[in-house]
């Protein structure tokens, strides 16, 4: 849920956490984003595939259904826009390391890792990793802020 | 570390700009994509935040560029190797907010395909860019995304 509380570039200091988002993403909720990317009766969500089935994902050696790339995307860049509404997300640059399955917590935030008060933006880290286990994303953000606090 | 392989794909698509159809952005495509998401931050789904923000309505999520981006149209350039295709990364940088009654207008085209060879044998990149306009000609977005063959 977006940050309903302000917060300034001049709060925010070098080594910040973006508030972490626990996630865990069903295929209700795939097959929505499916429709909402290419409108009702998505190919995507009508044929087998590896992220509306079980048998499709295993024949892919996968051990179940996976959440769709730009789905993943998607719910890191709210992550970043959530902490502070008002925020513009300017840059999200994304590696998916491995692929992030359907029924399963994961974790997104970020760590503040610079701050330009000139630019009014700040560099953020980002992860994307289940509640135990190596990171299934890694990536790097750049958030600006508006001029005076808004919202 | 990119490899000197031969690859075999059609090297007539590499460096060949495809403009897509213009998408014109309602703020039902809007709303049906911030929910999809769970968005709850009121410049999404609030036209009176969003004002107050300074904006004329409610714009769109950064990544609802994304559901243009997959309307247009790419040739392809019929990658052999492997048989499992797999999105490996993308960079998006978000130049000016998109709003409701927008035509955004992609330009597309491969730009690098390349190998690297890991522990679980040889990958095949393919990155493509594509640059996404306004009805005013201006840049909205830009992204460059990579998928995987092994």
């Amino acid at each position: 849920m977006a940050s309903t509380r302000t917060i300034r570039l001049e709060d925010v200091e070098i080594g910040d956490t973006i508030t972490p988002q626990v996630r865990c993403i069903s295929l209700d909720e795939v097959t929505v984003f499916w429709e909402a990317i290419h409108g009702p009766g998505s190919p995507m969500m009508e044929r087998p595939s590896r992220f509306n089935s079980v048998e499709q994902a295993k024949k892919e050696g996968l051990p179940g259904p996976v959440i769709p790339g730009p789905m993943i995307i998607a719910i890191i860049a709210k992550a970043m826009t959530d902490w502070a509404p008002g925020v513009q997300l300017k840059l999200l640059d994304v590696i998916l390391r491995q692929v992030v399955h359907q029924g399963a917590d994961f974790k997104v935030y970020g760590i503040v890792t610079d701050k330009n008060e000139g630019e009014q933006q700040v560099e953020v880290d980002i992860y994307l990793e289940p509640t135990e286990g190596q990171p299934y994303v890694r990536g790097r953000a750049v958030l600006g802020f508006p001029s005076k606090a808004v919202l | 570390m990119n490899e000197n392989v031969s690859i075999d794909f059609d090297r007539t698509v590499l460096g060949r700009a495809v403009e897509g159809e213009s998408v014109v952005v309602t703020r039902e495509k809007i709303l049906a994509f911030a929910r999809a998401v769970g968005e709850t931050n009121p410049l999404y789904t609030d036209d009176d935040a969003a004002r107050r923000a300074g904006y004329p309505s409610l714009i769109a999520p950064p990544t609802f560029i994304n559901f243009i981006r997959r309307n247009a149209a790419r040739p392809d350039p019929k990658i052999k190797h492997g048989t499992l295709t797999f999105f490996a990364n993308q960079t998006l940088e978000c130049r000016l907010p998109v709003k409701p009654g927008d035509a955004i207008r992609s330009v597309t085209s491969l730009e690098d395909v390349y190998a690297k060879t890991g522990r679980s044998g040889t990958m095949v990149f393919e990155v493509w860019k594509t640059e996404m306009f306004n009805q005013h000609g201006q840049v909205v977005a830009v992204s460059r995304e990579s998928t995987v063959h092994r």
